[in-house]
């Protein structure tokens, strides 16, 4: 008993205190408390304070009458949940739709009707317009074979019904602009194959695409 | 002995993952299962908590319905047991803290009491009890009625280690000073009574 008690192990048992009182040390902790306890008063006092406050909590806290498990009541009240869930991914899936459904009535009757609106006079309305839509000018040069008479020449551009004809420099050269559809540039390929694989004409090349402009009235 | 106890409990813990598992597949029959294997075990932990039958009958359908909701976050880092547990302490302290369903504890039973302490002392430290901050509270009950060990309650409550020491330590001053506060108001009230 006239052992010095360590300062540094006192603070280390003193917080195992509670856990000494409800024995759940392991061997080697419970050892070094006990070993600390029998040379130090203020650590005894204070598992007498702890055993107190054990004995009181296990005296007022006296077991329940358990009753028996409602598992229908889980289930219920389970089954209610996933209804609910259910009826809000509903919800949440008809506020969706209606949201797009809304954005389509946007684009498809509030977007172009403002396109539709009259502009300033004078101005001019872009190919964006739904009566514009899909017709495009394709400037071509047309080489003709050589020896094709210029009356053979005319009566083949008729055919392509360009809208403007001009005779370039060199003899049987001409750039027309033809108003098409729309299409793609493998389309536009393939029309200018076509044409060459006239027996009159040498080479046709697309040269710039145009997109038309009207004046409004 | 303890290899076969420590087997069989192992063993019921896989037993449990596994209908942790079925649970996340949204199977009725395992959530009835486990409600049938915790149901006494979760009634008398909530009721040592909040000392509330009332409490206990509708915090444990609430666990459950948890489990059902948050069987895919078990990750099987510690036992199935530590973490309903868990879900039970963190309710009932919710439950507690609303005050919706404040623990109406009883005092202590005037029944054939501990050697060591009188039961005035008892009464004491029981209404000392109720005056720590609800963490603290419940602390004590786990350590002191169920006997778990720190680690044990660190789990369950969701802190370090460190953490539960440092409670259980302010726990106990705080009650300390209660009971001195309290011997000084009680000599003070003999004075005047025999003065």
């Amino acid at each position: 008993m006239g052992e010095k008690v360590r300062l540094d192990d006192h603070g280390w048992v003193d917080r195992l205190l509670p856990w000494f009182v409800n024995n759940t040390l392991d061997d080697r902790e419970h050892d070094r408390v006990r070993h600390h306890l029998d040379r130090c008063d203020a650590c005894r006092q204070n598992v007498s304070l702890l055993s107190a406050m054990q004995a009181s909590v296990r005296h007022a806290t006296a077991t329940p009458i358990v009753p028996p498990p409602r598992t229908g009541r889980l289930i219920d009240a389970i089954d209610s949940m996933d209804r609910k869930r259910a009826h809000v991914r509903t919800l949440a899936t008809v506020a969706l739709a209606a949201s797009l459904a809304g954005v389509l009535v946007a684009v498809t009757l509030v977007l172009p009707d403002r396109q539709r609106t009259p502009t300033q006079p004078g101005r001019y309305e872009t190919t964006t317009s739904p009566t514009h839509r899909g017709s495009i000018n394709y400037v071509l040069d047309v080489q003709f074979e050589p020896g094709i008479p210029v009356a053979a020449q005319e009566r083949a551009l008729r055919r392509l019904a360009a809208k403007e004809v001009n005779r370039g420099d060199a003899a049987g050269a001409y750039r027309v602009t033809v108003n098409l559809p729309a299409t793609s540039l493998e389309e536009l390929e393939r029309y200018t194959r076509d044409l060459e694989s006239s027996s009159a004409i040498k080479t046709v090349t697309a040269v710039a695409v145009q997109i038309p402009m009207k004046p409004r009235q | 002995m303890a290899d076969a106890a420590r087997a069989k409990a192992d063993d019921q813990d896989r037993r449990e993952a596994a209908l942790l598992g079925r649970i996340v597949q949204a199977d009725r029959d395992a959530i009835a299962e486990l409600y049938r294997i915790y149901h006494p075990r979760l009634f008398k932990f909530i009721f040592g908590l909040t000392h509330s039958y009332a409490a206990a009958d509708e915090l444990v359908n609430d666990i459950m319905m948890i489990v059902w909701q948050q069987a895919a976050a078990f990750r099987g880092d510690s036992k199935v047991s530590t973490w309903i547990f868990g879900i039970a302490y963190r309710q009932a302290l919710r439950s507690m803290s609303r005050g919706k369903k404040a623990p109406q504890h009883a005092r202590p039973e005037d029944s054939a009491g501990d050697e060591i302490v009188d039961l005035e002392t008892q009464d004491w430290l029981w209404r000392g009890l109720h005056m720590l901050p609800y963490p603290q509270q419940l602390s004590m009950v786990l350590v002191f009625y169920y006997g778990l060990s720190y680690s044990e309650t660190a789990e369950i409550t969701g802190c370090s280690v460190n953490t539960v020491k440092t409670r259980m330590f302010h726990a106990r001053r705080k009650l300390r000073e209660y009971l001195a506060e309290s011997a000084r108001g009680h000599s003070t009230e003999d004075r005047r009574h025999h003065g």
